[in-house]
């Protein structure tokens, strides 16, 4: 199971490669940016979160987050941290 | 995004098998390996479900099944071609187990390739306005909810190897009225009506969604039907009989190959015309 930075690292590699194979010009993710402003589109998000739960192991949006709820960045990292600990337990 | 081209796609280990296939028609024509196709079929211990692994696993794929328990098939298989073939038992209803069951099929296969949503349950015919409260939770479970479930998690695992196929055995109850089984009507219409959306959806990921609507054919699910009824049907029917489980797997089998690579979003309905 990754590291709380390490999930962090894992989303924002994700979202970074994602962007870049849709052609979205590159830029640093923060953390603070919205998905929206980002252009992930729905279906891109939907990949990122195929990809996320391959790679961290759990998948926060299977049980009790709502996609909705997710503003920024940071708030996606946050939702995979608190998975990815439910998940030692 | 990925750009839209002209050219052919990377061959997938479907391609594989179905070129292999249409070269040696006869046999069963690939050696499976860690890189043979796989399929997950619901409820594949008897009838339509048994017939269809059968096949699957004459044409090279692993193949993953579940259902309530083992029957000879299952053991005898599981015994005879152990790295080829998967059975658990596991409730249909029970969706948290079916998820793991597919996990676990993804992670131990590796990939998944194809999915059918062949189990089903029809209890005996109830007018909708005297079914138990338990029993329509029961029959929404089973018919629609659990094959949503299952999909969810194989199309994830099909997104993850460049694409798949799905198909959804549905009923011609979803397009014809019949007293006595409402509730199971409104849940196979429902797996029609989410055929179609999906495929909307998982197109972009090179997933393929269809439904096949059988009429009656003989089953353990029709077993039940009286004589009576059954002369009824085949009067009504304009081939004049009821199918074969062969006719129904043919169709299923034909939306899992690659012959049927630009359908999607369909209900094809196998039913000698008594809808028509």
């Amino acid at each position: 199971m990754l590291s709380t930075l390490d999930v962090r690292s894992a989303v924002h590699g994700r979202i970074t490669d994602l962007l870049a194979e849709a052609g979205v010009a590159a830029r640093p993710v923060t953390g603070a940016e919205s998905l929206h402003e980002l252009a992930l589109t729905s279906l891109l998000l939907a990949r990122l979160i195929i990809e996320l739960e391959a790679e961290i192991g759990a998948d926060p949006f299977a049980d009790d987050v709502v996609l909705a709820d997710i503003s920024c960045v940071d708030d996606l990292v946050a939702a995979y941290q608190r998975a990815a600990a439910k998940a030692l337990v | 995004m990925t750009a839209v081209s002209e050219a052919a796609p990377a061959a997938t280990a479907v391609d594989v098998v179905e070129a292999v296939e249409a070269a040696e028609p006869a046999k069963a024509l690939v050696r499976p390996g860690l890189d043979s196709p796989v399929a997950v079929v619901s409820g594949g211990s008897r009838g339509l479900g048994r017939v269809l692994v059968e096949r699957l696993l004459d044409r090279g794929y692993r193949v993953a099944t579940f259902a309530r328990s083992d029957t000879e098939f299952t053991t005898g298989t599981a015994t005879e071609r152990p790295d080829q073939f998967h059975f658990a038992r596991v409730d249909l209803t029970d969706t948290d187990a079916v998820r793991a069951f597919v996990r676990e099929v993804a992670t131990g296969f590796g990939r998944v390739d194809a999915l059918v949503n062949n189990a089903g349950v029809l209890q005996h015919s109830e007018l909708a306005l005297t079914t138990p409260g338990d029993q329509i939770d029961n029959l929404v479970r089973a018919n629609l909810v659990a094959p949503i479930v299952l999909t969810q998690v194989c199309a994830r695992a099909m997104s993850r190897t460049g694409g798949g196929t799905i198909v959804n055995v549905s009923s011609i109850n979803a397009i014809r009225g019949h007293r006595g089984v409402a509730v199971y009507s409104a849940a196979k219409a429902g797996l029609d009506g989410f055929t179609r959306s999906l495929a909307r959806e998982l197109g972009a990921l090179g997933i393929r969604v269809n439904s096949v609507v059988p009429g009656f054919f003989e089953s353990d699910m029709t077993a039940l039907v009286t004589d009576r009824d059954r002369e009824r049907i085949r009067r009504r029917t304009p081939l004049g009989r009821v199918a074969a489980v062969d006719e129904i797997a043919d169709v299923v089998q034909f939306l899992v190959s690659a012959q049927s690579s630009f359908i999607t979003g369909q209900s094809i309905v196998v039913d000698g015309g008594i809808t028509c």
